[in-house]
């Protein structure tokens, strides 16, 4: 290993501004930020274009490689120990008072829809546990259900159950009981999102305005119901998050 | 950089930052529902987060009551705060933030008086939990985890987190100095002598125990 100094003699010259760095001392700087993956794609160039013919930045790209490997770990928490602790967090939230964020209920400009099971009582009224909270939370859902259900009959002679993302938000209250909140990864392509609501006979009904959250819903005639699209979504490698709609519960 | 005359970004950089936004734009939304109160937007939130903080966690501490204690106290302050946020820095930047006070807070209370660092278990203890957290991790991995886990038990406690907020969380340069609370030019230079530091530690450390010529090149 070459020693450290013999390329940057001085810490202070090889952080500061003043004055042009040259070629090699910048990708210097800049390789942990390339390993840790966080340079921006310019950077991420300019190192491995100077690491081609640089000797001391390709091994210093390697110790760090071999640093970061041994710091990262590929294990994540279990289901049941994620599960726990929410639980333990929502009733604290339960048997809080005065939470300032549940006495807003303005609409959210993600249209993510404001479940009444999921505030007002449930987050601003002390309960003395979660079993309470919970029997609560069973309550007034099922109360929302009989409403929504209502409303859906009122409107059986409507021409769509669904919101298409060119209608105002005020339509957002409409979705249907079995739609579901999902947050594919980025890199999921647009053929490849088709493909795969082509599959449940789904689509999308509702999307926040850079594309992020959808809102999918099953179409008409589809054969695939909430829960198994659900175990369909939650499976493929592409999803990130997918729950029903708190208003379906 | 293009006034190197190097092609622009590639294909993939371009496809890793789009999926970065798509998953900023998904959190951003989700912080959003919840500063309106919606609990499932919140729960999403915290399912997303958990993850993510638990394994900078596991890497500041190997006592599993501490880490859910600060996971739950951080998300506790997101749900609390979620109305204050700006948007100055990115949403994970934010609750990082949270939780990287919240940790300090919660070490500097089971160890009155001490340091973070010195609040943490001693370094086979530290190794041994990062094995057990990586069981699928051959012998040699896990000499290795503990050989890097011996080196990072050497530096100052910022310069150590900083490495840990670049490479487990994968934080910017700038965020990880909105995270800390210091200037960019501080988290260079902690990265800077924690490069040197380590370059000279860890050959050192290799030469304590057999079998130091597994990590390759970069030890010798």
């Amino acid at each position: 290993m070459k020693p450290v100094d013999g390329q940057t003699p001085d810490a202070a010259g090889a952080v500061g501004d003043n004055g042009p760095l040259s070629l090699h001392r910048r990708a210097w700087d800049l390789i942990p930020w390339v390993v840790a993956g966080s340079a921006d794609a310019d950077e991420q160039d300019l190192v491995h274009a100077h690491a081609r013919s640089c000797a001391d930045c390709r091994a210093e790209i390697d110790f760090h490689e071999a640093l970061k490997g041994g710091m990262v770990s590929a294990a994540t928490p279990g289901p049941d120990e994620v599960e726990a602790s929410w639980l333990r967090l929502r009733s604290r939230i339960a048997d809080t008072d005065g939470v300032d964020s549940t006495g807003g209920a303005e609409s959210s400009p993600v249209q993510v829809q404001v479940s009444d099971a999921a505030r007002g009582p449930d987050v601003s009224r002390p309960v003395s546990n979660l079993a309470r909270w919970l029997v609560a939370a069973v309550v007034v859902q099922s109360v929302g259900l009989t409403v929504l259900g209502a409303a859906l009959v009122e409107r059986a002679g409507s021409p769509a159950e669904y919101k298409t993302l060119s209608e105002p938000a005020a339509a957002e209250a409409v979705l249907p009981a079995s739609a579901i909140r999902w947050v594919p990864l980025g890199t999921l392509t647009l053929a490849e999102l088709q493909t795969l609501l082509d599959g449940l006979g789904w689509q999308v009904v509702q999307s926040s305005g850079d594309g992020a959250l959808l809102v999918i819903a099953p179409r008409a005639g589809s054969q695939t119901g909430r829960d198994q699209a659900l175990v369909r979504l939650r499976a493929h490698p592409a999803t990130q998050l997918a729950e029903p709609m708190p208003a379906s519960r | 950089m293009s006034n190197d005359g190097t092609p622009g970004p590639s294909l993939a950089a371009i496809r890793l930052d789009a999926a970065a936004e798509r998953r900023a734009g998904a959190l951003s939304a989700l912080l959003q529902a919840s500063a309106g109160g919606d609990l499932k937007a919140f729960e999403a939130l915290y399912r997303l987060q958990h993850p993510r903080l638990a394994r900078f966690l596991r890497r500041v501490t190997a006592r599993p009551d501490v880490i859910d204690e600060v996971i739950n106290e951080t998300m506790w302050v997101v749900w609390r705060k979620a109305a204050s946020f700006r948007g100055d820095s990115s949403v994970d930047t934010w609750i990082t933030g949270i939780a990287y006070r919240t940790t300090l807070k919660a070490l500097r209370g089971t160890a009155p008086a001490a340091e973070l660092g010195e609040c943490l278990l001693d370094p086979a203890q530290l190794a041994e939990a990062a094995a057990a957290a990586a069981p699928g991790d051959s012998i040699a991995e896990r000499d290795d985890r503990e050989w890097i886990a011996r080196g990072l038990r050497t530096l100052p406690d910022d310069q150590r987190l900083t490495l840990e907020l670049a490479y487990v969380l994968g934080h910017t340069c700038e965020e990880i100095a909105a995270v800390m609370g210091c200037a960019v030019g501080t988290v260079k230079a902690r990265m800077f002598h924690a490069r040197v530091r380590l370059r000279n530690v860890l050959p050192e450390l290799a030469g304590e125990r057999p079998g130091d010529d597994r990590v390759g090149g970069s030890r010798r």
